[in-house]
């Protein structure tokens, strides 16, 4: 936890120093499409190696999912809130670069 | 996208299951971690290139927002943890100790595990886990919808590991403001965590 958050910290130095150009920035991002493959390959891999993970998912996994998506409604019904309520326009304030 | 994000995870656990067994693990959170710091710092080497959206976002207004909506994050999941104790059988207590753990889950079933229960500590790991790998498609799709929604179902990891995506999906803009949440919330998580199991 401590690395990412020194390399995010260190980045945005960087990145506000403006070390890199603009070629070094558009393969840097292709790199890092390339780490969000083998992120979730390896999470996939993390849960198939387990098999007492994989024997205990249908007990847990219940328990687990009502859990995980409880939590992901709820979180969403409060942005649906706070957005109406603290920032409306935001997506016409703030086209996708 | 989405079902190449899917598509991904699914040959992960065929991978794992055919040809790996539960050592591989150490050798696993390695690599992925190192995959995860690369892509924090290509993350924050877009934010701090952006000065105009870093300036823009320091008004009061902003900052409200910014405060908002990682407490918006904390009542959702404790709440619809609760709620979910209707369905799941487990009690109260050990509905919100998990939702407390707001899709870090890593720290959440370790610390369960160890301090509590080592059955409640698996619920922990899988229920933000599943939070966390849900978060990789329900972000481009909630993009769509809205831009700040999509920060919703990440949690904690909306600092790190889901910040990336918030940014190819939604924006610079909701990239900031899902940045400040999951900082707030990764502070948040231990401090939940040590005061329930008190």
């Amino acid at each position: 936890m401590t690395i990412i958050i020194c390399a995010i910290t260190a980045g945005i130095l960087l990145g506000w120093l403006d070390v890199f150009n603009y070629r070094t920035k558009l393969w840097l991002n292709r790199i890092s499409t390339v780490c969000l493959f083998i992120i979730l390959l390896c999470l996939g891999a993390k849960i198939g190696c387990d098999r007492e993970m994989l024997d205990k998912i249908p007990v847990l996994g219940k328990q687990a999912f009502l859990l995980g998506s409880s939590a992901i409604l709820g979180s969403m019904l409060m942005f649906y809130m706070i957005i109406r309520l603290l920032a409306p326009n935001f997506d016409k304030e703030n086209e996708v670069e | 996208m989405v079902a190449a994000l899917l598509g991904t995870i699914v040959v992960g656990m065929v991978l794992g299951y055919m040809f790996l067994d539960v050592t591989a693990k150490p050798l696993l959170d390695e690599t992925l971690m190192a995959a995860l710091d690369f892509m924090g710092f290509v993350a924050g080497i877009e934010i701090g290139s952006n000065r105009r959206l870093l300036k823009q976002i320091c008004t009061p207004k902003n900052l409200a927002l910014a405060l908002a909506l990682p407490i918006g994050v904390v009542i959702g999941s404790l709440g619809g943890a609760y709620l979910s104790h209707f369905l799941t059988g487990l009690s109260v207590y050990d509905s919100i100790l998990v939702g407390s753990g707001l899709g870090w889950y890593s720290l959440s079933s370790v610390v369960i595990s160890t301090l509590y229960s080592t059955e409640l500590g698996a619920v922990a790991f899988l229920a933000n886990m599943l939070r966390e790998v849900s978060s990789f498609v329900l972000i481009p799709l909630l993009a769509r919808w809205n831009k700040l929604m999509c920060i919703a179902p990440g949690g904690a990891g909306t600092m790190d590991s889901l910040l990336p995506l918030v940014i190819r999906g939604a924006g610079m803009q909701a990239g900031m403001f899902a940045f400040i949440n999951g900082l707030i919330l990764s502070l948040l998580v231990p401090v939940l965590l040590s005061v329930l199991l008190k």
